[in-house]
């Protein structure tokens, strides 16, 4: 699969909550092995853009699709239909708010991470396969732990760590099912500025060496810029789209002042 | 003299009963509670007071006519949060209060009503009969072959909803099968434990096993071991105290609950 061309595209894309747009004719495209971030105020609509991204939610107006070059289009909104299976093999999605995780969760690091493994078309032949996971299962988390060097933290209450090495857990947990595109959701918004730097250098790392193509928003332009290849703002709209030396970071505030 | 009434069948079926019930109610618990549930017992149980008595008016299959009233109204929870998009515990609170309503009014205009209210609020272990029994056999195979079934699936969706949903699971129809067993078994358990304690049945066991586990899987089985215990021991002290049973099982629970947290605190420091 890795060898095969893909890309994300949104063509005109509105998206409403009641009569309010929160999404105004957004039409970009990203290319397989991208490192690109999505910046923007707190309301600019970043995790309202990556939910249509993901099928979670359906644009209100036009159209989103995963073009994949061996002339399979999967449209995100008409997962349900057809693809399911096709997307989420490929994606992995890291969400914003670890705070909404309960921290009094009874599981440890080695059950979260195996979730990540789990894929519903591939389970249920077996009574047994849905409560049990697969040698070659317990090897990728072994794998991805090691990759993260977190392995110490295997069977550690999740409520137990940090925010960093939840963070990391959860990028294992990504990482697990060998995805092709990682979705990150304000990854790093309740580290410290060395842990940042950690968790981005991670990232660049395997999006040059394991080819991920990864798609990142944030509210904070601070570290990501020195990562990233490609940015995108918005503001409703987009405000603007180019190559990360393209982007002037001092114009960030102006083009995400409230509109 | 504690073995001399395990020969009574009354205690056997007790037992039984209650064994099976309080297992089922503490595994679905578990779940429950991750998802930040923990009360739906309470508001089904007061939903399942107002269809017992719905059956008794209509005088008709009225067992059978109080499942169908509790399932419609606990599907009501989840339909009323998802469509006018509130919380849960605000549509819990919103629905079972309407069905308690309508309950009391039934009562109120009915005279063929003849019902003991104590029975129905505290429950009454004697009174277990054959029938509930096999009731509560069929209900236990059906809670254990939809956690083992659903296990993954019933674990990603209480941990991470959006990211169960992205890889394929329809977290709705599990939130609404759940719902559905949790109204049945609550029915069911109402007869042993009564209105007021049934929903003890699915929050200590599995709030004791949460305090004390480090994995997923021992939660579900510290929480079957607790919710046994207490109705074991329970079941005994009211015989030989002569109290309440469905009061002593949960006191039990609770006291189980104070131990396991007392203790872990004190390793803790």
């Amino acid at each position: 699969m890795n060898n095969k061309n893909y890309e994300l595209i949104f063509e005109n894309v509105w998206f409403y909550y009641g009569n309010y747009a929160v999404l105004e004719n957004i039409s970009f495209r990203v290319k397989k092995g991208e490192f690109l971030a999505i910046l923007g105020h707190n309301g600019a609509g970043k995790t309202t853009l990556m939910k249509l991204a993901l099928g979670i939610l359906k644009p209100s107006k036009g159209k989103i699709t995963w073009l994949f070059h061996d002339s399979e289009t999967v449209e995100p909104q008409k997962k349900e239909e057809t693809k399911v299976n096709n997307i989420c093999k490929k994606i992995s999605y890291v969400q914003q708010n670890l705070s909404e995780i309960e921290f009094s969760f009874p599981a440890n690091v080695e059950e979260v991470v195996l979730l990540g493994t789990f894929n519903n078309s591939l389970n249920q032949k077996r009574l047994l396969d849905n409560l049990f996971y697969s040698k070659e299962h317990r090897n990728s988390v072994d794998k991805v732990l090691k990759l993260l060097k977190i392995e110490n933290l295997r069977k550690k209450l999740i409520g137990e760590l940090s925010t960093g090495q939840l963070q990391k857990v959860f990028l294992a947990k990504a990482l697990v099912s060998e995805p092709e595109v990682l979705f990150l959701d304000e990854p790093t918004s309740a580290m410290d500025l060395q842990s940042q730097i950690e968790f981005y250098s991670l990232l660049k790392k395997l999006n040059e060496q394991q080819k991920i193509t990864i798609i990142l928003i944030s509210h904070d332009i601070g570290q990501i810029l020195n990562y990233v290849t490609r940015v995108i703002v918005l503001n409703k709209k987009i405000v603007f789209e180019g190559n990360t030396n393209e982007f002037d970071a001092n114009s960030f505030f102006k083009l995400t002042e409230k509109i | 003299m504690l073995i001399e009434i395990l020969n009574y069948p009354f205690f056997q079926r007790a037992i039984i009963t209650g064994l099976l019930l309080s297992v089922s109610c503490a595994i679905l618990g578990v779940f429950l509670i991750l998802r930040r549930m923990a009360l739906i017992g309470d508001g089904i149980s007061h939903i399942a007071f107002s269809g017992i008595i719905l059956g008794l008016f209509l005088n008709i299959y009225p067992f059978e006519i109080a499942i169908i009233f509790t399932l419609i109204f606990s599907m009501l929870i989840v339909v009323i949060k998802e469509k006018f998009k509130i919380k849960n515990d605000v549509a819990l609170g919103i629905v079972f209060t309407i069905a308690m309503a309508l309950g009391i009014t039934l009562l109120s205009v009915s005279e063929n009503i003849n019902i003991d209210i104590h029975y129905f609020l505290f429950g009454s272990i004697i009174s277990v009969t054959q029938e509930d029994v096999i009731y509560s056999m069929i209900l236990f195979a059906i809670v254990i072959t939809f956690v083992l079934s659903n296990y993954k699936q019933l674990f990603y969706v209480c941990f991470d909803e959006t990211n169960a949903m992205i890889s394929g699971i329809n977290a709705k129809l599990l939130n609404i099968l759940l719902v559905a067993l949790t109204a049945i078994l609550t029915i069911v358990s109402i007869k042993i434990i009564g209105v007021l304690l049934v929903s003890s049945f699915l929050i200590i066991p599995a709030a004791t096993a949460i305090l004390l586990s480090d994995s997923f899987r021992k939660t579900l089985v510290y929480s079957s071991a607790f919710a046994s215990l207490a109705v074991i021991s329970g079941l005994f002290l009211s015989y030989l105290l002569d109290v309440s049973s469905g009061g002593l099982i949960v006191l039990m629970s609770g006291l189980y609950f104070l131990i396991t947290g007392l203790v872990k605190n004190f390793v803790k420091n």
